[in-house]
């Protein structure tokens, strides 16, 4: 659903939103900065924390039966290597395009609650590997919660586009 | 015509999806799978295993396929099976149960299950576990009908056979039922090589509407579907008939007519009598029909209707979501996981909301293109033979590793 409209990120917004009718509460759990979570554990917490203070809120919308029920999934998460690899800025511009929108999620999004830094592997790598510390710190600095998937590949690309623009001008 | 390989399927899915699969199954390795289900011809089951049994086979995994034997005694006693399993109403004598594992035992003595993978398809073959309990390879049952309300004496005699699988696949959330073993979730998919859904030429289109006597000159809406009160035709009429106050087309309703189904002819009726003389409705009944017809009548479509009350997965409105159609749908059964409503389709609750709808799209072109664009996009990422072929890889991953949350592949 990220893909369809964003901030709805989570599909237990949009379930408390259409299935219980309460849009604050949708609200609050939306606007949770998944950024900010490099552990499942913590994010659980903090979803919890939000649903108990809105029962002291609200109580009634604890007495309502939803018009759907959420169906619960579990997830076994599959990654592998593919045979793409970038070994310079530019050639990692070329390769964004070409990615899937799942390769996306996992490195900018997901990839912190593996790696349990609060930040995304594209920007630890410019920052590590290229040493190009401001451009990293642009492209950490995005806020994915309002993004959809192609819609942070998109505002990539611009940023290491200016980058490599501003070089060119330098030069 | 010789069966599609994976590389025919290259040119419609595009490179990427190709390549993911052929390095999903290169990890995957030299393993080997047995598809059973009861039927070779006739139905959605066999027509995907059809397809899906080389195409593994083209990925490595050596995939075979086994069809169950009986008489009419014993495929009676399926047919009721499957309609008792998706809700209706039905006694069964303890004989009925008897002479169901007799089949299912003959069958097992004639058949070798040496796979590392056997997947058993709906309930006819189910019970065929019963005689592979100390079993070295991986057992799934794989159920594409909706057992969300199953008969409860029928399941009560069935499901200790299902869990004594190692998995159960479902093609939906709401179809799937408790069940003490992991469930996993497979949605449907359609072949976009198939008749149905290839590409056609433009002038091979238009001569179909000719053929029947359709005319060009204005927007066509379409409902593709049984003449069934589930699929509701009737309402369609009605929706078209509100709507054409405000936008001129055209309704076609295109429906099979199976050979012993009274039923449908006094549904026709209805639809006929609703539709009265109006010259723009265009009412077609085939039995069978040609899929390539019913592919040119989706793709000449400007809207794409599926206004069911009741349903099933529904594949038609993937069908036609592959096509770039905008489609109104129900919001019933699997419609809602294909049509997202205002970004991949619109989905309504009553004749009123299917009429707004009508008119919405074709008032707004750019609006029913984008939604078509997103349609087509949805059905490439989760409604396409090729993630089917995707899930089984995956499918083997998962039951090689079943403590594992995150599988690193390396």
């Amino acid at each position: 659903m990220r893909e369809v409209q964003v901030p709805y990120n989570t599909d237990f917004a949009i379930w408390v939103s259409r299935s219980l009718n309460e849009k604050a509460l949708a609200e609050k759990l939306m606007a949770v900065d998944l950024s900010e979570y490099n552990t499942i554990k913590t994010l659980k917490m903090r979803f919890i924390e939000i649903i108990e203070t809105y029962r002291e809120q609200k109580p009634d919308a604890f007495q309502k039966t939803a018009n759907e029920p959420f169906y619960l999934y579990d997830i076994i998460r599959v990654v592998y290597p593919t045979d793409k690899f970038a070994y310079d800025l530019k050639s990692f511009r070329e390769l964004l395009p070409t990615i899937s929108v799942y390769s996306m999620y996992f490195h900018f999004i997901e990839s912190r609650l593996h790696t349990h830094l609060q930040t995304d592997d594209f920007s630890t790598w410019i920052e590590e590997s290229l040493n190009i510390p401001d451009l990293a710190q642009m492209i950490r600095k995005i806020d994915f919660n309002v993004y959809t998937l192609e819609g942070l590949r998109t505002r990539i690309i611009q940023l290491i586009d200016e980058h490599l623009k501003e070089i060119e001008q330098k030069g | 015509m010789t069966a599609p390989t994976l590389f025919d399927y290259k040119e419609v899915v595009g490179p990427d999806i190709i390549e993911e699969l052929t390095i999903l199954a290169s990890h995957v390795g030299n393993r080997s799978i047995k598809m059973v289900n009861s039927t070779a011809v006739g139905g959605g089951v066999a027509e995907m295993l059809h397809r899906i049994v080389p195409l593994l086979n083209d990925m490595g995994i050596q995939t075979k396929w086994d069809v169950i034997k009986g008489d009419d005694e014993f495929f009676e006693i399926t047919k009721t099976f499957h309609n008792a399993l998706q809700g209706k109403e039905e006694y069964f004598h303890e004989d009925v149960f008897k002479t169901y594992l007799a089949y299912n035992e003959k069958n097992n003595d004639e058949m070798d299950f040496d796979e590392d993978l056997i997947v058993i398809h709906d309930p006819q073959p189910a019970a065929l576990i019963h005689w592979h309990q100390n079993r070295k390879n991986r057992w799934v049952w794989r159920c594409h009908i909706d057992m969300s309300q199953p008969n409860p004496q029928l399941w009560s005699f069935l499901k200790p056979y299902v869990e004594k699988y190692d998995a159960a696949i479902f093609s939906s959330a709401l179809f799937s039922t408790e069940l003490s073993i992991p469930q996993y979730r497979f949605y449907p998919a359609i072949d976009p090589l198939a008749d149905k859904n290839r590409e056609l030429d433009a002038s091979y289109v238009d001569s179909v509407l000719a053929k029947y006597g359709i005319p060009r000159d204005k927007p066509i809406v379409t409902q593709i579907s049984r003449y069934d009160p589930w699929k509701d035709p009737v309402g369609v009429v009605q929706a078209f008939k509100m709507a054409r106050k405000y936008v001129d087309c055209r309704l076609l309703l295109v429906g099979d007519k199976a050979a012993d189904d009274p039923e449908a002819e006094k549904i026709l009726e209805k639809v006929k009598a609703e539709a009265g003389d109006d010259p723009d409705i265009h009412i077609l009944l085939f039995s069978p029909s040609i899929a390539t017809e019913i592919n040119a009548f989706q793709r000449a479509s400007d809207i794409v209707l599926q206004k069911s009350l009741r349903e099933g997965f529904a594949l038609t409105v993937s069908e036609a979501l592959w096509k770039g159609r905008p489609v109104i749908g129900g919001a019933v059964g699997g419609i809602p996981a294909q049509i997202i409503d205002g970004y991949t389709g619109l989905l309504v609750h009553s004749v009123e909301g299917a009429s707004l709808g009508i008119r919405a799209l074709l008032t707004q072109p750019d609006f029913s293109k984008k939604l078509g664009e997103n349609g087509h996009q949805r059905v490439k990422d989760e409604f396409l033979i090729t993630k089917n072929l995707k899930r089984y890889l995956l499918l083997l991953l998962a039951l090689d590793r079943p403590q594992e949350q995150t599988i690193f592949l390396n």
